[in-house]
C-alpha cells in the first residue's frame, strides 16, 4: 500500500515538476502582479469600509472592462463583454473586504 | 407625548406570524395618515404617504410583532409551551399570560414545579422553557375542550407609566418604534416633502426578519430606514452596546449602516440638536435593516434604535421623550430629502 502511493506521488511529481514553470509562465505571475497583491494586502478595507480595494481594483481594470460600477452596498461590479449572439454570462466573484476591528469604546 | 396609541399597541397580542391583531389597531390609525394603505401576502402593513415630487421614495420599517409562546402540547389541565422569539426564559415563572383561543381569550400564569420534582441537575438556575406549564384554572375537560396547540400565549402585563416620563410594558421591543412611525406620519401632514414615504409594519422580525425581506422587495423604496429598539443601560448592563435611557435615539455605524445615511442622519441630528448616540454595528444588526439593505439589488439602509431597558421581557421600560426625538429625525430627514438626495449617495473612495 505505502509503496504503491509513494509511487503515486512520485510520478506526479515529475509531471508538476515538467509542468510549474509552464503554468507559472502562463499565469504570468511577474513583477506587476505582485506588486499588484502587495497593493491590496498593504490596503485597509474591514467589512462595510471597502474603499481603499474598490479604488485599487478600478484602476486596475479600467482600461480592460467595458462597464465598471459601484451597486448599494459597494460591490465594484466589472463587466467584460464576449463575443458572439446570444452570449451567457458568467459571474466571478471574490470579497474584497477583510476582517478586523472597530473601535466601540 | 400622548401615550394612548402605545399603550393600545402594548395592550394588543400579535406574536411573530401572528400579527393580525396588533395589524388592526395600526390599520385603523394609518387610515387618515396615508394616501394608500395596504398589506402584503405575509402580513405587513405598508402605507404610503405621497410626496409632491416624482419617483423616489424612503421606506420606514418598523416591525410590529413582538415575543411571546405557543402552546406545543395540552398535558391535562396544564399547557406546554414553545417559545416565539428570544424570549428571556428567567423570568417567565410567575408571569400572568393571556391564552389566545379561538374560544376567547384566557387569563393564565406560568408555573414551575417545584425544584424537588424536577429531574436532577436541572432545578439549578433557570428552569428550562419545556418544564414550565401553563395553568388556566380550568379542569383537563374544559382545558381539552378549550385550548389547542398552535394557540398563542401573550403577557398579561399592561402598560405602567412611571415617574420621569418612563413607561413600562411588553413588547415595546418593537412598538415603541410602531409609536414613533406614526408619530413622524402625523407631524408629516402639516410638512412638505418631495419624496414619497411608505411606512411599513412589519412582520416576523423577531424569528427572522421575514416581512422586511419581502416589503422591501414588493415596495423597492431608494432607501429604507429600519426603527427597532437597542439595550439601554441598566443593572449588568453597562457595556458599549448600552446606551442612557433618555438619551435619544441612536444611529447605526457598520456595514448595514449605509456611510452616507449615517453620516446625513449625525448631521441633522446636530442641527436640530436632537441628542443622539451612535450605535456600533460590527456585522448583522439583528433587526429589519439586515433584510432591507439586501433586498432587490442592494438598498442604501440605515438602522435607528430607541434605547430600552430589560430587552426581551414583560417589563421592557422606555422613555417616551426617546420616542418624541425619534420621530421628529425622521420627519425632518424626510422633509431635507430633495430632488437630488439620491445622486449624492455615491461611495467616497
Amino acid at each position: 500500500m505505502e509503496s504503491n502511493n509513494s509511487g503515486y506521488w512520485t510520478a506526479n511529481i515529475k509531471v508538476w515538476r515538467l509542468w510549474t514553470p509552464v503554468l507559472l509562465n502562463m499565469l504570468k505571475i511577474r513583477k506587476p502582479q505582485l506588486n499588484l497583491l502587495e497593493k491590496l494586502t498593504n490596503a485597509t478595507a474591514v467589512s462595510g469600509d471597502e474603499g481603499a480595494i474598490r479604488k485599487i481594483v478600478r484602476v486596475e481594470v479600467e482600461n480592460i472592462a467595458d462597464e465598471i460600477k459601484t451597486d448599494a452596498m459597494g460591490n465594484l461590479l466589472v463587466t467584460k463583454r464576449g463575443k458572439g449572439r446570444n452570449r451567457l454570462k458568467i459571474m466571478l466573484a471574490a470579497h474584497m473586504d477583510e476582517i478586523g476591528f472597530m473601535l466601540v469604546n | 407625548m400622548k401615550t394612548d396609541f402605545l399603550k393600545s399597541l402594548l395592550s394588543s397580542s400579535g406574536l411573530s406570524g401572528f400579527e393580525i391583531p396588533v395589524a388592526e389597531l395600526i390599520k385603523e390609525k394609518w387610515a387618515s395618515l396615508t394616501d394608500e394603505l395596504d398589506q402584503s401576502a405575509l402580513g405587513s402593513l405598508h402605507g404610503l404617504k405621497r410626496g409632491s415630487g416624482k419617483g423616489h421614495s424612503v421606506m420606514i420599517a418598523t416591525h410590529m410583532d413582538a415575543i411571546g409562546l405557543i402552546v406545543s402540547k395540552v398535558s391535562g389541565e396544564f399547557l406546554h409551551v414553545a417559545n416565539l422569539g428570544g424570549i428571556d426564559i428567567r423570568v417567565l415563572p410567575g408571569q400572568a399570560v393571556i391564552v389566545h383561543s379561538e374560544r376567547g381569550d384566557l387569563s393564565g400564569i406560568i408555573a414551575q414545579p417545584p425544584a424537588h420534582l424536577l429531574p436532577e441537575g436541572e432545578a439549578k438556575g433557570a428552569v428550562a422553557l419545556k418544564h414550565l406549564l401553563i395553568d388556566v384554572g380550568l379542569s383537563a375537560r374544559q382545558v381539552a375542550r378549550k385550548i389547542k396547540i398552535g394557540d398563542t400565549v401573550s403577557f398579561a402585563t399592561e402598560p405602567t407609566e412611571m415617574s420621569g416620563g418612563l413607561l413600562a410594558g411588553h413588547s415595546l421591543d418593537n412598538r415603541a418604534s410602531v409609536a414613533a412611525l406614526t408619530l413622524c406620519l402625523e407631524e408629516l401632514q402639516s410638512r412638505d416633502h418631495i419624496w414619497d414615504v411608505w411606512a411599513a409594519a412589519t412582520v416576523q422580525e423577531e424569528i427572522g426578519h421575514m416581512g422586511a425581506s419581502t416589503s422591501a422587495f414588493q415596495i423597492r423604496p431608494d432607501i429604507a430606514i429600519a426603527v427597532n429598539v437597542t439595550f439601554a443601560k441598566g443593572p449588568g448592563a453597562t457595556n458599549w452596546e448600552t446606551f442612557e435611557l433618555g438619551s435619544g435615539p441612536t444611529i447605526g455605524l457598520g456595514a448595514v449602516n449605509h456611510p452616507f445615511l449615517h453620516q446625513q442622519f449625525k448631521e441633522l441630528a446636530e442641527k436640530l440638536e436632537i441628542p443622539f448616540g451612535i450605535e456600533i454595528l460590527p456585522g448583522r444588526s439583528g433587526t429589519d435593516g439586515d433584510d432591507l439593505q439586501i433586498s432587490v439589488e442592494g438598498i442604501p439602509t440605515i438602522v435607528i434604535s430607541i434605547p430600552i431597558r430589560y430587552m426581551h421581557t414583560p417589563v421592557e421600560v422606555v422613555a417616551t421623550k426617546d420616542i418624541q426625538r425619534t420621530a421628529r429625525l425622521l420627519t425632518e430627514f424626510v422633509a431635507m430629502l430633495d430632488a437630488d438626495f439620491l445622486e449624492k449617495i455615491v461611495w467616497d473612495d
